[in-house]
């Protein structure tokens, strides 16, 4: 299993990139998600985030909402993911791994079993999407203890001061969220994207990562060139769960590992 | 005893700032605004004004005799706050938040509501003030309190309703909706919080605006009976109108103080809205409290006859005084609080709104346990008009 600094060091040094994939775990079941995290991984995918389902995903747009509620109605808790995480290191994927959850189903599975399994199952590090800098010493210490990193959030609302304080609480990369607003596909990179990502990349102490909208290779590529990580998430959320319902298992990894090459691809253009 | 909230909103463990990242400064700027307004007279002023002159304040304390009477024990009073402008408390709370919104210059008010009270509160101090106004209600609510939908389009604000494709879309479902929109909006939308819970200083600034029934019902209990009451009664669903009360009376160690929850068919049947007597801590709209949630976290369907109590979580500072046992939550079912709306519409000549008739349910019941020189004030949070159809169809149904 390699580190997320580790992966983000060797792609800087080669000159691009790196790509951070979200997949909604569960969606439509876990056995899916967990060959859908094979397959991402072997067309490119450099970090995979399992998203955990939640019945009250209040930063997130319709497509993940949908998504999450498919996989709570396929019975998908955290520790299915965690489990699924588990067989995967054990089948002998190595790439990053980030939990990426809501607080509740964490703090009601108890801050020291979630972090204890997560270190057993290979999660390299969490995302909290609700317990910002302001909050996050309540989990800092279960994290430290199991040597789980936590992947600290920034968005175009906070200012350099807080990019700064933000990236020191956190480990691995800075997610920036690129626009103010819940997560779902959108056509174009915001105004002033590259100007931000360089304010942002400037003030904080991690490597920047760009999400919140990335959805095409051409995105992707345009965000690479500013950010240390490009996260694409509800993309391919869409793409998979279309390709799944309409033709099949097959056909919606094939459709996955298609689109996660394209993104590799288009971010491998024009190295910084 | 402190409840105040000393860092960044606890109560205890309860209470917090569990929200995405983008949330955060405008949170902070919020907090830097409440606190200066708070020590500003002239916004105390401005606030008074409007209390007394629009809203009406300040709402009698009314002695229920028959309705006592019938209970045979204590005396029960009823803090009549659906006599206020709109026809309940959440007034208050709005015209306090929208005044503070004015000072930030903010252009656009966005709501949540379930019995669409606090929807109607704020689209009618935006109409005052000519700002504009989006507000969140879940479709079921807005099926099942569709007069206050009706007020609220008729006060000039964009009604927005919550569907579902999984579950029935109530007040939860409306306030996830909000927050949504606040999150990509943050700039120049206040987002008016109806009830004492969410992020910090959302509850305590709650709290503070609602405070005035708590202090106008001590002075008018002391003035009618010359001491305090054995007991203040509200109902609990997020818990505004509860802290409110409860505010006055909380450094007086000899009243006790009752919220009532919302048992809807009641707490063994899985089919309520009792958070504090059925659920368990967790993190919910950016605070920790007690939720309706299974064993993974994931939050629970709720059930109340009442739309204004149809809530899995509750204000953060009513876990704490839970906790601490400074006050007591007891559950009320829909049977009970439906019976005490006919009780109180035939004895008294006053329809309350059935949130409230949980709180009157529970008063009676303590009544029947306390002697006749006793005294008991009521939070009668709303009056009932918008329930016909919901009352109606109870009676038809059972």
């Amino acid at each position: 299993m390699k580190s997320i600094s580790e992966i983000l060091e060797r792609n800087s040094r080669a000159g691009r990139a790196s790509l951070a994939v979200f997949i909604s775990c569960g969606d439509p079941d876990i056995a899916f998600t967990e060959k859908l995290a094979k397959a991402v991984c072997a067309a490119g995918a450099d970090i995979v985030e399992l998203g955990v389902p939640f019945s009250d995903p209040m930063a997130d747009g319709p497509t993940i909402q949908a998504a999450g509620q498919r996989a709570l109605a396929s019975g998908t808790t955290l520790e299915k993911v965690l489990e699924m995480a588990g067989r995967l290191r054990a089948e002998g994927l190595e790439n990053p791994f980030v939990l990426f959850s809501y607080y509740n189903p964490i703090f009601k599975m108890g801050l020291g079993k979630a972090a204890r399994l997560s270190r057993e199952n290979g999660v390299n590090s969490w995302l909290v999407v609700d317990v910002p800098l302001e909050e996050s010493g309540e989990i800092s210490g279960e994290l430290e203890k199991n040597g789980i990193g936590l992947v600290p959030l920034a968005s175009p609302m906070s200012d350099d001061a807080r990019v700064r304080g933000i990236s020191e609480s956190g480990s691995g990369f800075l997610y920036y969220v690129t626009v103010a607003g819940v997560t779902g596909a959108r056509k174009s990179l915001p105004a002033e994207f590259a100007e931000r990502l360089a304010r942002v990349r400037a003030a904080s102490k991690l490597p920047v990562a760009a999400g919140f909208g990335i959805s095409s290779p051409e995105m992707a590529h345009s965000a690479a060139l500013s950010a240390d990580a490009v996260v694409v998430g509800s993309a391919l959320v869409d793409l998979a769960f279309r390709e799944c319902r309409e033709n099949g298992e097959d056909s919606a990894l094939a459709a996955a590992s298609e689109f996660v090459r394209s993104l590799s691809e288009a971010m491998q253009r024009h190295s910084r | 005893m402190n409840t105040q909230s000393e860092h960044r909103g606890r109560y205890g463990i309860y209470g917090g700032q569990y929200v995405a990242e983008t949330l955060m400064p405008a949170l902070k700027e919020l907090e830097e605004f409440y606190l200066k307004a708070v020590a500003d007279p002239s916004f105390w002023e401005e606030y008074g004004a409007i209390m007394r002159d629009y809203v009406g304040r300040p709402s009698p304390l009314f002695h229920a005799r028959r309705l006592s009477e019938y209970c045979g024990g204590a005396q029960i009073y009823l803090k009549r706050e659906d006599l206020n402008h709109t026809g309940a408390h959440k007034v208050n709370n709005t015209v306090g938040q929208i005044l503070l919104a004015r000072r930030m210059g903010k252009k656009r008010l966005i709501a949540e509501t379930g019995a669409g009270m606090h929807g109607v509160a704020t689209a009618t101090i935006a109409a005052l003030f000519g700002m504009k106004c989006d507000v969140f209600m879940g479709a079921e609510d807005v099926r099942r309190q569709a007069q206050n939908a009706a007020r609220m389009k008729m006060l000039g604000a964009n009604l927005i309703s919550v569907e579902l494709k999984h579950g029935t879309a109530t007040l939860k479902d409306a306030m996830n909706e909000a927050l949504r929109d606040w999150v990509a909006t943050v700039g120049d939308t206040f987002y008016v919080i109806g009830t004492a819970a969410g992020p910090h200083p959302y509850p305590e600034m709650v709290k503070t605006f609602q405070s005035v029934i708590g202090r106008e019902a001590r002075a008018q209990i002391l003035e009618k009976c010359g001491r305090l009451p054995e007991q203040v009664v509200a109902c609990v669903g997020g818990g505004s109108n509860a802290i409110g009360i409860f505010s006055g009376f909380m450094g007086d160690a000899g009243v006790k103080l009752y919220g009532a929850e919302a048992a809807g068919d009641g707490i063994s049947t899985g089919r309520h809205s009792a958070s504090l007597n059925g659920g368990t801590v967790g993190v919910l709209h950016g605070n920790k409290t007690y939720l309706l949630q299974d064993e993974n976290g994931q939050i629970l369907d709720t059930h109340s006859v009442s739309a204004g109590l149809d809530y899995p979580g509750v204000g953060p500072e009513h876990a704490y005084l839970r906790d601490t046992g400074r006050a007591h939550y007891v559950p009320i079912d829909d049977a009970q609080a439906v019976d005490a709306f006919m009780k109180l519409s035939r004895l008294e000549g006053i329809i309350p709104a059935l949130e409230s008739s949980h709180a009157v349910a529970l008063a009676m019941r303590n009544a029947r346990d306390l002697p006749k020189d006793a005294a008991i004030v009521v939070c009668l949070s709303g009056r009932g008009d918008k329930d016909m159809d919901s009352v109606m169809n109870f009676l038809k149904l059972k």
